[in-house]
């Protein structure tokens, strides 16, 4: 962490000269946080009742008209800081009227976009389908152990956090149209933001979007690569670890009109994966909308649901989720205290249908400051 | 019965008016000349557009999906605002403040332009309504959590406008919710003793009564100075700024 903040300092001081305009920003929040006690991945600190503090700083620097270099740093609690976003964006590229951004950002799927950090989040941390982790890992597993692994938060998650990775897009808008073409490291649910490419593929990313009206835009994205890291467990079989892909598709909504705002996204996913007996193809759908409502000046309701449903496996002669199916809602009030000061309280339940008695919950009192 | 032009009807008009006069303490023009004064002078920035505004310097999240005004470019080559858009000259006098001014019925008007407010402060006498248009073919969420007037007008697209009416006297700072650089700063006054300077800095209030007062000079987000003056009737009392 001291490493990141000199260089930032460092980069701060040395850019000053060089580029004609250095913006630093950031957004702080700590909360106090209190979650049921059980194995389920939604459960923080064991269920005990626990403070928590997370940073995010934003560095944007403008080199010249049409190049830009920007970075993110974010810290959870004492973990070591990590650096989300170090990029460089070239706008009009070459006069095309094409936009061209590389280095390590946040990967064209989904609209997520601005709503991850704590100050324009409605709610109290991402939606599920961003969290929670499945059974399945990136690395050779068998049947038993995908199973095995269920409801224990091991694994993958369906987008991964924030999807940064290392990687190079272009994206540019026509009329009411945007498209972005990207090209990664790791996958959208493996992605390899803190390493350089683990196989020998890239994963590949495009993503379409259309604004027909003001306040509306409906969007789609779709992506696949090799998932599997190489140098771990051998492959059961002769092929390569670029044949076992991610393939991975979404639709998304965000309308807002008045006070009422609206976003959603449906997520498909199948994975290509290395059993002992035999290939098999796994998949999972991923869901959320949340819905906030201004009522009064500073004060806001929102509601978010969201849900993982998981495809079958055979096991002998019985067929049997990968892993669980979880269903979450999530409501909470907020009440701007000053303009960039925002006081949450969100209640969250998540169900476990499948896994009797299993109903974890989650109480968290938040204060958002963004700089 | 007296026709138009008849001398009769002129001496019954002009009775009818000095009596009206006298009792309502009708002035007239020649008169208010003599008694009321003038201020003027001229601003002088100094400073290197030390409060112009600094905008983003991109759009982070036109990545991921259309922004209809041009996304990054639009943003990262916003200008500065003028000084007629960023200034304003006031007067405040004890006097006055229990006094009743009737507010105008047109509405001043704050646009939302080009990711921008228009002007960046508005002075206004306190009761006036001000109009809030949305120029860009994007949402703009119109927001202000100050003192005097809080109010949240949400979304509301290209053409349209909502309004709003401020009735107390004070600083109102007002934001957009969804592009966090704009703000400007509605200035609601107590007396209808205001001006705007032009972009070369002069400005004159006149019509002021005599009396002491104090000028308060605004520009940008700020109270940049104030003077104490004193008009006499029919002085030209002049005041420089410096910023």
């Amino acid at each position: 962490m001291k490493n990141i903040v000199v260089t930032l300092a460092l980069v701060m001081g040395l850019a000053a000269p060089v580029v004609s305009q250095v913006q630093l920003g950031g957004e702080a929040s700590a909360y106090a946080l209190k979650t049921s006690r059980s194995q389920n991945p939604r459960v923080v600190n064991r269920g005990t009742a626990t403070f928590g503090w997370r940073l995010d700083l934003f560095l944007d620097a403008k080199v010249t008209d049409n190049v830009f270099v920007l970075a993110n740093t974010r810290s959870f609690e004492d973990d070591p800081m990590s650096v989300d976003y170090a990029a460089v964006r070239i706008i009009d590229l070459a006069g095309l009227g094409i936009d061209f951004q590389i280095g390590k950002f946040d990967m064209p799927f989904g609209n997520l976009a601005e709503r991850r950090f704590p100050a324009r989040n409605f709610l109290y941390g991402l939606p599920l389908i961003y969290e929670y982790r499945m059974s399945l890992t990136n690395q050779v597993a068998g049947r038993l152990d995908v199973l095995n692994n269920r409801g224990k938060g091991v694994g993958l998650r369906l987008l991964d956090l924030g999807i940064y990775d290392i990687g190079a897009m272009l994206y540019g808008d026509i009329g009411p149209f945007h498209y972005a073409v990207a090209g990664s490291n790791g996958t959208i649910s493996s992605t390899g933001f803190r390493q350089l490419n683990q196989n020998a593929d890239f994963n590949k990313i495009v993503r379409l979007a259309f604004t027909p009206m003001m306040g509306l835009t409906i969007g789609a994205s779709a992506a696949m690569g090799a998932y599997l890291g190489d140098g771990g467990k051998p492959l059961p079989r002769a092929e390569t670890s670029d044949h076992y892909q991610q393939r991975i598709g979404e639709a998304d909504i965000e309308f807002s009109r008045d006070r009422f705002l609206l976003n959603g996204e449906i997520v498909y996913s199948q994975w290509t994966v290395p059993f002992e007996d035999d290939d098999t193809k796994l998949s999972v759908v991923g869901y959320y909308a949340e819905t906030k409502y201004t009522w009064v000046p500073r004060f806001y309701t929102a509601v978010r649901v969201g849900g993982l449903l998981f495809s079958k496996v055979q096991l002998g002669s019985a067929t049997l989720r990968w892993d669980h199916d979880v269903f979450e809602v999530e409501a909470g009030i907020g009440y701007h205290l000053e303009r960039n000061t925002l006081l949450k309280i969100v209640r969250r339940e998540t169900m476990t249908p499948e896994v009797t008695g299993t109903h974890d919950n989650l109480t968290v009192l938040q204060l958002a400051v963004s700089f | 019965m007296d026709k138009p032009g008849q001398p009769g009807r002129k001496i019954l008009s002009g009775l009818l008016f000095f009596g009206a006069a006298l009792v309502c303490g009708y002035h007239a023009p020649a008169q208010e000349a003599k008694r009321d004064g003038e201020i003027r002078g001229r601003i002088t920035i100094a400073r290197s557009d030390a409060d112009a505004q600094k905008p983003p310097i991109l759009d982070r999240y036109s990545t991921h999906r259309p922004a209809l005004t041009g996304s990054d470019h639009a943003v990262a080559s916003q200008p500065a605002y003028r000084l007629s858009e960023k200034a304003v000259i006031y007067l405040e006098s004890e006097a006055m403040k229990a006094q009743i001014f009737v507010p105008p019925s047109a509405h001043p008007v704050l646009d939302q332009k080009d990711l921008m407010f228009h002007p960046q402060v508005l002075p206004i006498l306190a009761g006036t309504t001000v109009d809030f248009p949305n120029r860009d073919n994007l949402f703009h969420n119109v927001f202000s959590y100050s003192q005097p007037k809080e109010f949240d007008l949400g979304r509301y697209p290209t053409g349209s406008q909502k309004s709003v009416r401020f009735d107390k006297p004070g600083v109102v700072r007002v934001y957009c919710d969804i592009h966090s650089h704009m703000n400007a700063t509605i200035l609601v006054l107590e007396n209808p003793y205001f001006v705007v300077p032009d972009d070369q800095g002069s400005f004159s209030i006149e019509n002021v009564p005599r009396g002491t007062y104090t000028v308060r000079f605004w520009c940008g987000r700020e109270l940049a100075e104030s003077r104490n003056v004193t008009v006499k009737g029919g002085d030209v009392v002049e005041v420089n700024f410096t910023y």
